[in-house]
């Protein structure tokens, strides 16, 4: 393989969680090394060098020390290591079983499932006939694409990442599906800003109201959104179509307006599934007139781009500590 | 090495030099209705003024009903509200490259044809990119009048009344005029109507809206002002489906089931944005390389759009029944 095909290099510093690289271009092939572990005598079972390419499906290589004498052992990384993305063409995960979900309090329910593939701190899910109760009461987050916590490094569990009102369902759980939408935020639907479902408005200071969404927002101080809350099981009916201007975006899952709530009924978050609809949303309209500075709001914009989504772990090329070097390519036949 | 028959001669004995004619006139090329760029209004961004564009709008003033006598002070000044809109120009690009063999052992114009598909490409990739913008912040309604206990249900009469109704009492103007009535058999005025833009898959659920009252474009009192990708029409709107519709899967909330969205939409609700000086071009480019071997076509073009005014338009979201 000749330097000339190379196309990009670059490093990240893995945690073990799954690391997106975006890519300024088709790539052909990827090769990571963590340098630490390559020269450490001590890191046995620690992968340094990892290597894919087009063909190899998601499955690479991975190169390892196996003694303290440096001995050199190469594996199969096992499928799911290496996945393209290109959001042109990206269609969401596969569904994926979900066993049991448990609601700990603090409105974040978490949610036991066969397999986390690909999913990452900040990714984005739809729960499909999910049943969150004694009984057969579904999920009243079926069918909404929430972020996500990866709260065990990509273990069985994933948690809902921005709290709700009030909390879904209740510990019982059978059946059910899940399917990753998004990897990230930056992969999510191509265009932002984006309307977004509420699940809380937390009123501590009515006057500068603390709005999380379901998905991270993406909005920035500036932007003009409007609300639309109709369904009164969702409380706050006099939110509804009126516009503020967001003046913090400093946290992804929260944002607050300048909209007085003085006297406004509470927000609330169904607990049971009972056929609300519709859900109450949020919906950026443009920067707010006024504003001072005129690089404040969200102009519109196509965030997709071709990268690869690497899967975290000591034996796995997202890695699961130091510095990751990487350099990827293109082949001759497809330059 | 020749061969020698006897006998009655067939084509067992006696088989073709050549068993396949390849017919140059190529089977057609699936190309969906590009229906997401019909109602959208467009702007050109000038060259030299960087990379985003703001749009303003005013909101109108409020009535000043009160009477002023001769004894009274002018009234005060209005207040006016405006808002910004911005939308950011990016680039997209596509091409194909063909070694000099290609073209010269394949018995199809290779270069012609693939010029031909960069030019559905370009085509299709803007409809694409317009159907995302309009997903992404047009104002959601799930349809809720379907015979199904789920959210949405499927497509009803009352649901799409309730969105035209919604966008008129937003001000929202009709994209069609009246098709005034005529004399012919079996055709029917049609009303002034916002234009709905769906999947194609919606079109059995479309023809059974409101009991059979749903008017397919054949019986449009003139039937050339129904477009091909054109269904028909119910109430004051008009649908059109593509296979490029925009479709969530599994999205449903208690059938899990696939939901189907139809952008329902008023004048200057979207706009998109092209750039002066990159107009969206289709170019060859020479052969290249030590060997002039590798000959380019490819498309170019700059894009931005936007939702502009969300009060123009809506998505309608609903299951199949």
């Amino acid at each position: 393989m000749e330097n000339t095909s190379i196309l990009q290099t670059g490093s990240f510093t893995a945690d073990g969680t799954t690391q997106i690289i975006n890519f300024r271009g088709k790539i052909d092939w990827i090769e990571l090394w963590n340098h630490t572990y390559a020269d450490s005598a001590s890191a046995q079972d620690k992968g340094y060098r990892f290597y894919w390419q087009t063909g190899m499906g998601t499955d690479g290589l991975v190169e390892y020390h196996t003694g303290s004498n440096q001995e050199q052992s190469i594996n199969g990384t096992g499928t799911g290591a290496f996945t393209v993305f290109d959001a042109s063409t990206y269609a969401g995960g596969s569904l994926v079983s979900v066993t049991t979900a448990t609601n700990p309090g603090g409105g974040q329910p978490v949610y036991t499932v066969s397999a986390t593939t690909g999913i990452n701190a900040n990714s984005i899910v739809r729960l499909k006939n999910v049943v969150e109760d004694t009984g057969s009461l579904k999920s009243p987050l079926n069918g909404l694409d929430f972020s996500v916590d990866d709260i065990d490094n990509g273990g069985t569990n994933f948690r809902l990442k921005n709290a709700l009102m009030g909390a879904p369902g209740g510990d019982a759980t059978t059946g059910g599906q899940y399917k990753l939408v998004a990897p990230s935020l930056a992969t999510y639907k191509l265009f932002k800003p984006r309307t977004r479902v509420i699940g809380k408005i937390d009123v501590s200071a009515p006057t500068a109201p603390v709005v999380s969404t379901l998905v991270d927002h993406g909005f920035a101080v500036g932007d003009a959104v409007k609300f639309s809350i109709t369904n009164s099981n969702y409380g706050m009916t006099q939110i509804n179509g009126l516009t503020g201007t967001v003046t913090n975006a400093d946290n992804a899952g929260y944002f607050t307006c300048d909209i007085d709530t003085t006297g406004f009924t509470a927000f609330a978050w169904e607990t049971v599934f009972t056929l609300s609809n519709p859900y109450p949303t949020v919906t950026p309209v443009g920067a707010a007139g006024g504003t001072a500075y005129e690089e404040l709001g969200t102009p519109s914009f196509n965030q997709g781009y071709t990268g690869m989504v690497l899967a975290g772990g000591a034996l796995l090329p997202g890695g699961d500590a130091n510095t990751m070097y990487w350099k990827a390519g293109t082949s001759w036949s497809s330059m | 090495m020749s061969t020698t028959t006897t006998g009655t001669i067939t084509t067992a004995e006696m088989t073709p030099a050549v068993k396949r004619y390849f017919s140059k006139g190529l089977l057609p090329t699936a190309i969906p209705n590009l229906i997401h760029t019909y109602g959208v209004s467009q702007r050109n961004m000038p060259s030299n003024a960087g990379n985003t564009m703001r749009l303003k709008g005013y909101d109108v003033l409020a009535d000043a009903t009160t009477p002023v006598a001769s004894a009274d002070a002018d009234p005060g000044p209005a207040s006016v509200s405006y808002r910004f809109v911005d939308a950011q120009i990016q680039f997209y690009m596509q091409h194909v490259r063909i070694e000099e063999q290609v073209e010269l052992t394949v018995e199809d114009s290779v270069l012609n044809e693939t010029g031909s598909l960069l030019g559905v490409s370009v085509r299709t990739t803007e409809d694409t990119l317009t159907r995302n913008v309009m997903a992404a912040t047009a104002s959601l309604s799930n349809a809720s009048n379907g015979p199904t206990s789920d959210i949405p249900t499927e497509i009803s009469a009352t649901d799409v009344n309730n969105v035209s109704r919604a966008l008129r009492n937003n001000n929202a103007r009709f994209m069609s005029p009246q098709i005034m009535g005529t004399t012919a058999v079996g055709t029917q005025p049609v009303r002034d109507a916002f234009l709905a833009l769906t999947h194609t898959m919606a079109i059995n659920d479309l023809n059974v809206l409101g009991d059979g009252t749903f008017k397919n474009k054949n019986n449009y009192a003139n039937a050339n002002m129904g477009l091909p990708s054109e269904e028909g029409s119910f109430g004051n709107v008009r649908f059109f489906v593509s296979s490029n519709g925009y479709v969530e899967s599994d999205a449903s909330a208690v059938g899990g089931v696939d939901v189907y969205n139809a952008f329902i939409m008023g004048r200057d609700s979207t706009t998109i944005i092209k750039q002066d000086g990159f107009s969206t071009r289709l170019m060859y480019g020479k052969p290249q390389g030590p060997f002039f071997r590798y000959a380019t076509m490819g498309w170019k073009m700059a894009y931005a759009g936007r939702v502009t005014n969300d009060n123009f338009i809506t998505r309608l979201r609903f299951i199949l029944a």
